[in-house]
C-alpha cells in the first residue's frame, strides 16, 4: 500500500511540469505555425513529380552543360545514324512520344550521357570501340532507360533545388523560378552524377538491364552489349575510360549483370551496316 | 557424252545469263490488281517505255502511291528526296516482290529467268519465284511466291501510253550515305528560325531556353531545330533504315 502511495505521488510530482513543458511546445508550434507551414510545402513541392515540360526545361539546363563541355560532332553522316539507330530503340521505350534527341559529341572519351527529357549524347569515342549496330542500339537503349526511370532527375530533386510554388515550365521573364541560378545549381548536380560520381549502382544495372530489353524488342542481338562491355573491360586504365570507370560500376560485374539476360543468337547484328556509316 | 556436257551447258547459259527481255514492247499503261489469300493485296499500274519502265502499288484506291522505276538496268524506289536502289532494301515486302515481278528487265540481283518461245516462263529472285501466263495480248497473269507467301498479279487492262519521259526519270541520292540524305539537315548550319517554338509539341517546355549558367543553349537550340526539321522527314527514313536492317517497327510490318 505505501508502495503504490509512493507511486501515485511521484508519477503526480513528474506531470506537473511534464504538463508546462508539453504547453511549451503547443506554445512554440502555435508561435512558428507559418514557418513549419511553409517547411512542409517546401518538402512537399520537393517531392512533387515534375511535369513534362518542366522536365524538358531542366534537360536543356543538363544538356546545355553537357554540351559546353564537349562540343557536337561536325559529321552529319554520324549525326543522321545515331538519330535513325536512337529512334528506332527509342520506340520500345516506356515513353516512346517523348521528344528524343539523339547526337555525337566530339571527344575521344568513351562515354555517354543523357538528360532529362531525352537528350541522349554517345561519344565519338565510344563509337570507335563499337563493333556494331546491334552494341551501338543496346547502349543508346541504356541511356533512354536513364531517363525513362528518371535517374538524372531524381538526383536533381534530391538536391533541393525547387522551392514552394516554384514554376519551372515558363522562363524567368514570366516569373518563374526557371533563374541563371536555378540553372548553376542543377547544371552542377547533373554534372557531379555525369562526369564525377555517377548514379548509384542499382540506377546503372537498371539501366543496362532495360536496354538489353529495348535493344532486344527492337530486333538486334542484345547479346552485343555484353561483346561492348568486354571490350570496356579491355580499355580498363586507358585515360579514355577514366571517365566511365569512375562514373559506372566495372565492366566485369555489369557484364555478370547482363549475360543472363540475353540470348547469344537473337536478334540481329549490323556489324557491316556500322562499318559502312562509319567510313 | 560431251555432247550432254554442251548441252548442259547451253541450258545453264540460257538460264543464268540472258537480260530478261521487256514483259511489254514500246509505250504502254496496264493495270495489275494483286490477290493472295483470296483478300485484295493491292493494285499495280506499270507504265512502259522503248527503255524504261515505271511502277505505281497502292495498298488501297485511296492509300499513297509506292512509286518504282526500272531504269538504267536497276530498280528504283522513289522516297522523299530521290530515288534510292531497290537493290538496297533487303527487304521483301509484297509490292517489292510484286514489282520486280514486272520490271525483271531491270532487276540486276542474282536473277535466274527461264525462257519458253522467247518469252519469260520463271523468273527467280531475292528468294521468290514469278511464273508467267499469257494471252494473245502478252503476260496476263503472275504467281508471285517468297518466304511460305503467295501473290497473284492479274492484268486488268492493257492500252498504249502517252506518258512522257518525265515519268521514268531517276534522280538518284548522293553520297555515301545517300539512302537517308533526306536527314542531311546540319548541325553547323544557323538555327532555323522559322521553326516555331511550340513544334516540339508535348513535354516541349520553353524552346530557346537560355540562361546565364555557363551552358551552350546555343547548341542545344541548333539539336532541338535539326530534329524538329528532320520531323515530318524522319518517319520516311525510318520506314527504309528498318526494312534495310530488319529492326524496329518496320520489322515487324514485313
Amino acid at each position: 500500500m505505501r508502495m503504490l502511495i509512493n507511486v501515485t505521488l511521484a508519477i503526480a510530482l513528474l506531470a506537473a511540469p511534464a504538463q508546462a513543458q508539453f504547453g511549451n511546445i503547443l506554445d512554440k508550434i502555435n508561435a512558428n505555425k507559418d514557418k513549419i507551414v511553409k517547411g512542409a510545402k517546401v518538402a512537399k513541392e520537393a517531392n512533387r513529380e515534375f511535369t513534362e515540360d518542366e522536365e524538358a526545361n531542366i534537360g536543356r539546363v543538363v544538356a546545355a552543360r553537357v554540351l559546353a563541355t564537349y562540343p557536337l560532332l561536325k559529321d552529319d553522316d554520324l549525326q543522321t545514324y545515331v538519330t535513325l539507330v536512337g529512334n528506332t530503340v527509342a520506340a520500345y521505350s516506356s515513353r516512346p512520344t517523348l521528344e528524343w534527341h539523339f547526337a555525337v559529341i566530339d571527344t575521344p572519351i568513351v562515354n555517354a550521357f543523357s538528360t532529362p527529357g531525352g537528350f541522349v549524347f554517345v561519344t565519338s569515342g565510344t563509337l570507335k570501340d563499337v563493333h556494331s549496330e546491334a552494341e551501338l542500339a543496346a547502349l543508346l537503349g541504356h541511356e533512354i532507360a536513364h531517363v525513362t526511370q528518371k535517374h538524372i532527375l531524381r538526383e536533381i530533386k534530391r538536391g533541393n533545388v525547387i522551392s514552394a510554388g516554384a514554376d519551372l515550365a515558363q522562363s524567368a521573364t514570366n516569373g518563374s523560378a526557371l533563374t541563371d541560378e536555378f540553372g548553376r545549381k542543377v547544371g552542377q548536380i547533373a554534372y557531379d552524377k555525369l562526369f564525377n560520381t555517377g548514379l548509384g549502382r542499382a540506377d546503372e544495372n537498371e539501366a543496362d538491364r532495360i536496354g538489353v530489353q529495348l535493344a532486344d524488342a527492337a530486333g538486334y542481338r542484345a547479346a552485343a552489349f555484353v561483346d561492348f562491355l568486354e571490350t570496356l573491360h579491355r580499355l580498363e586504365g586507358s585515360s579514355e575510360l577514366k571517365q566511365l570507370t569512375k562514373t559506372h560500376p566495372s565492366p566485369s560485374d555489369r557484364i555478370a549483370t547482363v549475360k543472363p539476360l540475353v540470348k547469344s543468337d537473337r536478334g540481329v547484328l549490323l556489324a557491316e551496316r556500322y562499318e559502312k556509316w562509319m567510313n | 557424252m560431251r555432247l550432254i556436257r554442251s548441252m548442259f551447258a547451253v541450258v545453264l547459259f540460257a538460264a543464268v545469263a540472258f537480260a530478261a527481255p521487256p514483259l511489254f514492247n514500246g509505250s504502254t499503261e496496264s493495270k495489275w490488281s494483286v490477290v493472295s489469300g483470296g483478300k485484295p493485296a493491292g493494285t499495280i499500274t506499270l507504265l512502259t517505255s522503248a527503255n524504261a519502265a515505271r511502277a505505281e502499288w497502292k495498298n488501297t484506291p485511296k492509300s499513297p502511291a509506292a512509286v518504282y522505276l526500272g531504269a538504267n538496268g536497276k530498280i528504283w524506289l522513289r522516297v522523299t528526296g530521290g530515288d534510292v536502289e531497290l537493290a538496297t532494301i533487303s527487304a521483301t515486302t509484297p509490292e517489292n516482290m510484286s514489282v520486280v515481278a514486272l520490271l525483271l528487265p531491270f532487276d540486276a540481283t542474282d536473277r535466274q529467268l527461264t525462257l519458253t518461245a522467247g518469252k519469260v516462263a520463271t523468273y527467280s529472285y531475292r528468294g521468290g519465284k514469278a511464273t508467267y501466263r499469257y494471252d494473245a495480248k502478252g503476260p496476263s497473269s503472275i504467281d508471285v511466291t517468297f518466304g511460305g507467301h503467295a501473290y497473284t498479279l492479274t492484268r486488268t487492262s492493257l492500252g498504249s501510253s502517252n506518258a512522257d519521259a518525265s515519268n521514268f526519270a531517276v534522280r538518284p541520292k548522293k553520297g555515301a550515305a545517300s539512302r537517308l540524305a533526306v536527314l542531311s539537315g546540319s548541325l553547323l548550319g544557323p538555327s532555323d528560325a522559322s521553326v516555331s517554338a511550340g513544334a516540339a509539341g508535348r513535354g516541349a517546355g520553353e524552346k530557346g531556353l537560355k540562361l546565364k549558367d555557363g551552358g551552350d543553349y546555343d547548341a542545344v537550340l541548333k539539336l532541338e531545330n535539326r530534329d524538329a526539321n528532320w520531323r515530318a522527314k524522319l518517319d520516311d527514313a525510318l520506314v527504309l533504315f528498318q526494312q534495310e536492317g530488319k529492326v524496329g517497327k518496320e520489322r515487324e510490318n514485313q
